[in-house]
C-alpha cells in the first residue's frame, strides 16, 4: 500500500443498495456535522437535496437578473437608436413610439434570461469539467444506471477517514473507499 | 388578509346581499334605464366569466386529465351549472337593447351605411335567436359534463371518464364558437363601426383567468378542511397558481396585440375605439388596468413559494380577482360615459345583486355532489400518492 497524505486524498465515498438507505444515510451524516457531502443516483431521490442540506440553486436570481437587463437593454437600444442617433418621423409618430418598441423589448428579455438560464447553469456547475475524482471511486459508472452514492469530501473541517468510514458502514453502505485526487493516488 | 371564507357563511351572507343588490337595480331600472343597463352589462358580464370559463377549463381537463383538474372539477361543474340563470339574468339587457346597442335605433340604420350593410346580422330578432342558442349549446354541456362525472365519480368506469372526453372534444369547438360570437353580440357591438377578430379569444381567455382567480380563493376554503384537506397538496395551488399566471400573460399578450396592431395600421375606422379610452380618465383605467392586471400579478406570481402556498396564492387572487371589474369597465364604460370616474351607485348594485345570487347558488350548488370525485383519473392520483410519487 502507497503511503496517502492528506493533500492526495479527495474523500470518502460509499456505495449503497438503494435511494433509501442513500437517503436515510445523508440524514445521518447531515447530523454528524458533515457539509462538504455530496450524493449521486441514477434516479431522483425525493428529499435528498433537502437532506444534505444543499442550498437552493442561485440559478432563478440569475435568469431574473438577465431578464431585466434584457429589458432594459431592448428599451435602451431602441430609444438611443430611434431617438438619439437616428431621430426620424416614422408615418407621423413621435420619436419615443413606446408601443412599437414592446415585442423587441420582450424578446430582449426573453433572450437575455435564456443566456442566463444556459450560461449561468454551465458556471454554477463548474462545466466543462473533464476530470473529477469521484470518478475513482471503484464501481462509480453504476450511479448512471444502479448505483447510489455517497461522498464526504477531505476538505470538510470535520474529516477524519477511520470515523468517517465507521459512520458510513454504519448507515448500510455496502462498500465504502477512500478516494483519491488522482487515479494512482490511492490504497 | 383574510381570504378563507367560510362556505356556510358565504350562504348566508350572499343570499340578503344578493336580494338587495337586485332590488336596488330593480329600483334604479324604474329610475334611469340607461344607466341601468350599463351597469347591469357590467356586472353580469363580470360574472358570466365565472360560469363561461368553468365550463372552458372542464372540458380542457376532461380533454387533458391533468392532475391539477380533480381537485376544482366540482367548483367548475357547480359555476358552470349556473348557466340557466345567467341567461335569466340576462333577460334586462334584451329589455334595454335599444338604451345599449346603437344599431337597434330606426334613425342610425336608416343613415349609417356600414350599420346597415351589417343588418343582416346585427339585427333584434338575431340578436334573440343566437342568445338563446349560445345558452342552450352552453347548458347543454355543462349540465350533461356534470351529471356524467357524477356517474363516473360514482362507477369508478373508466368508460364513463372516456365519454366526458368524447363529449368534451367537440363540445371545446361549439364553447369557444358560440363564446366568440356571445362577445361579437353583446360587447363589441356596442360599437356597431368597429371590429376586432380577437375579441372572442380575448373574451374567452379573460373568463378563463378571472375563473382560475376566483377558485384560487375557493379551493384555499376548501382546503381547510376534509375530504379536500387530506388531499389537496402544494403541487395543486402551484397548478392552481400557474394557470393564473400564464392566463394574466396570455390575456396581456393578446391585448396589447389587438392594441398594437390597430395602432401600427392608424386607421380611423378602428383607432376610435382606443381613442375614446384615451381622454376623460379612461387612460388612468387602462394604467390601473396594466398595474393591477398585469404588472402586479405577474411579478408576484413569479415566484414559486407564493403559488405553492395556498394562503399566500388567495390572497394574491382575490384582489386580482375583483380588480378584474376594471376590465369590464374599461370595455362598456367608454360608450357611454365621457368621464371615466363617473363611478354610479347602480354599478355596485347590479354587481352586488348578481354577485350574491350568483354566490349562492354556486355555494348550494357545491353540496350537490360529493367534492371529491372518485373517478378512475382520482384512484389513480390517489394511488401515486400513496407510493410516494
Amino acid at each position: 500500500m502507497k503511503e496517502t497524505n492528506n493533500n492526495s486524498i479527495y474523500g470518502v465515498v460509499a456505495e449503497f443498495p438503494d435511494g433509501e438507505s442513500l437517503l436515510a444515510a445523508a440524514h445521518r451524516v447531515r447530523e454528524a456535522g458533515y457539509t462538504a457531502t455530496d450524493a449521486f443516483s441514477p434516479i431522483p431521490v425525493h428529499g435528498l437535496t433537502e437532506a444534505l442540506g444543499i442550498k437552493p440553486s442561485k440559478l432563478a436570481g440569475l435568469v431574473l437578473l438577465g431578464g431585466i437587463a434584457g429589458a432594459f437593454g431592448g428599451l435602451g437600444l431602441q430609444y438611443a437608436v430611434s431617438v438619439e442617433f437616428y431621430p426620424h418621423i416614422v408615418s407621423g409618430r413621435p420619436l419615443f413610439s413606446w408601443p412599437s418598441f414592446v415585442p423587441v423589448i420582450f424578446e430582449a428579455t426573453v433572450l437575455i434570461a435564456a443566456f442566463a438560464a444556459v450560461f449561468g447553469m454551465f458556471i454554477l456547475n463548474r462545466l466543462p469539467e473533464p476530470y473529477h475524482p469521484v470518478f475513482n471511486t471503484p464501481n462509480f459508472q453504476k450511479a448512471s444506471t444502479d448505483g447510489f452514492f455517497l461522498s464526504i469530501e477531505a476538505r470538510d473541517p470535520k474529516y477524519d477517514a477511520s470515523a468517517v468510514r465507521a459512520l458510513l458502514e454504519k448507515a448500510g453502505a455496502v462498500a465504502v473507499t477512500e478516494v483519491g485526487k488522482h487515479p494512482d493516488d490511492p490504497e | 388578509m383574510e381570504t378563507h371564507v367560510d362556505l356556510k357563511k358565504l350562504r348566508t351572507l350572499a343570499l340578503p346581499l344578493g336580494v338587495l343588490g337586485l332590488a336596488a337595480s330593480a329600483f334604479g331600472f324604474t329610475q334611469d334605464r340607461e344607466t341601468f343597463a350599463v351597469s347591469w352589462l357590467m356586472g353580469w358580464t363580470f360574472w358570466f366569466y365565472l360560469s363561461l370559463g368553468s365550463l372552458g377549463w372542464l372540458m380542457i381537463y376532461h380533454l387533458t386529465s391533468g392532475r391539477w383538474g380533480f381537485v376544482i372539477q366540482r367548483p367548475l361543474e357547480a359555476a358552470s351549472r349556473l348557466m340557466p340563470v345567467m341567461f335569466l339574468l340576462f333577460i334586462p339587457v334584451i329589455l334595454c337593447m335599444h338604451e345599449l346597442y346603437e344599431w337597434t335605433h330606426e334613425e342610425v340604420l336608416a343613415t349609417d351605411k356600414l350599420v346597415q350593410h351589417k343588418a343582416s346580422y346585427l339585427n333584434e330578432q338575431g340578436f334573440i335567436i343566437r342568445w338563446a342558442i349560445y345558452f342552450v349549446v352552453w347548458s347543454f354541456l355543462a349540465f350533461a359534463l356534470s351529471r356524467l362525472s357524477r356517474k363516473a365519480g360514482a362507477e369508478n368506469n373508466p368508460d364513463t371518464v372516456k365519454r366526458l372526453r368524447v363529449i368534451s372534444a367537440p363540445g371545446l369547438v361549439a364553447f369557444a364558437l358560440a363564446a366568440t360570437f356571445a362577445s361579437f353580440d353583446w360587447l363589441m357591438s356596442l360599437e356597431p363601426h368597429w371590429f376586432s377578430s380577437i375579441y372572442g379569444a380575448v373574451f374567452m381567455v379573460a373568463s378563463g383567468l378571472s375563473t382560475m382567480l376566483f377558485l384560487a380563493v375557493v379551493m384555499h376554503t376548501l382546503a381547510q378542511r376534509e375530504p379536500l384537506k387530506s388531499v389537496i397538496t402544494p403541487q395543486q395551488f402551484h397548478d392552481i397558481g400557474n394557470w393564473c399566471f400564464a392566463f394574466t400573460i396570455l390575456w396581456t399578450y393578446m391585448n396589447f396585440s389587438q392594441f398594437i396592431i390597430i395602432w401600427s395600421g392608424n386607421l380611423y375606422e378602428e383607432t376610435f375605439w382606443y381613442l375614446h379610452r384615451a381622454k376623460g380618465g379612461w387612460v388612468e383605467v387602462s394604467i390601473l388596468m396594466a398595474i393591477f392586471l398585469f404588472a402586479a400579478p405577474f411579478i408576484l406570481m413569479l415566484f414559486r413559494a407564493n403559488k405553492r402556498n395556498s394562503k399566500i396564492l388567495a390572497a394574491i387572487a382575490l384582489p386580482v380577482f375583483i380588480f378584474r371589474f376594471l376590465e369590464v369597465y374599461w370595455l362598456v364604460g367608454p360608450t357611454f360615459r365621457e368621464q371615466a370616474a363617473v363611478f354610479h351607485w347602480m354599478d355596485a348594485a347590479a354587481l352586488v345583486g348578481i354577485g350574491g345570487l350568483w354566490l349562492w347558488l354556486f355555494a348550494t350548488g357545491l353540496k350537490n355532489a360529493p367534492l371529491l370525485s372518485g373517478d378512475a383519473r382520482f384512484t389513480e392520483f390517489a394511488k401515486g400518492k400513496a407510493s410516494g410519487h
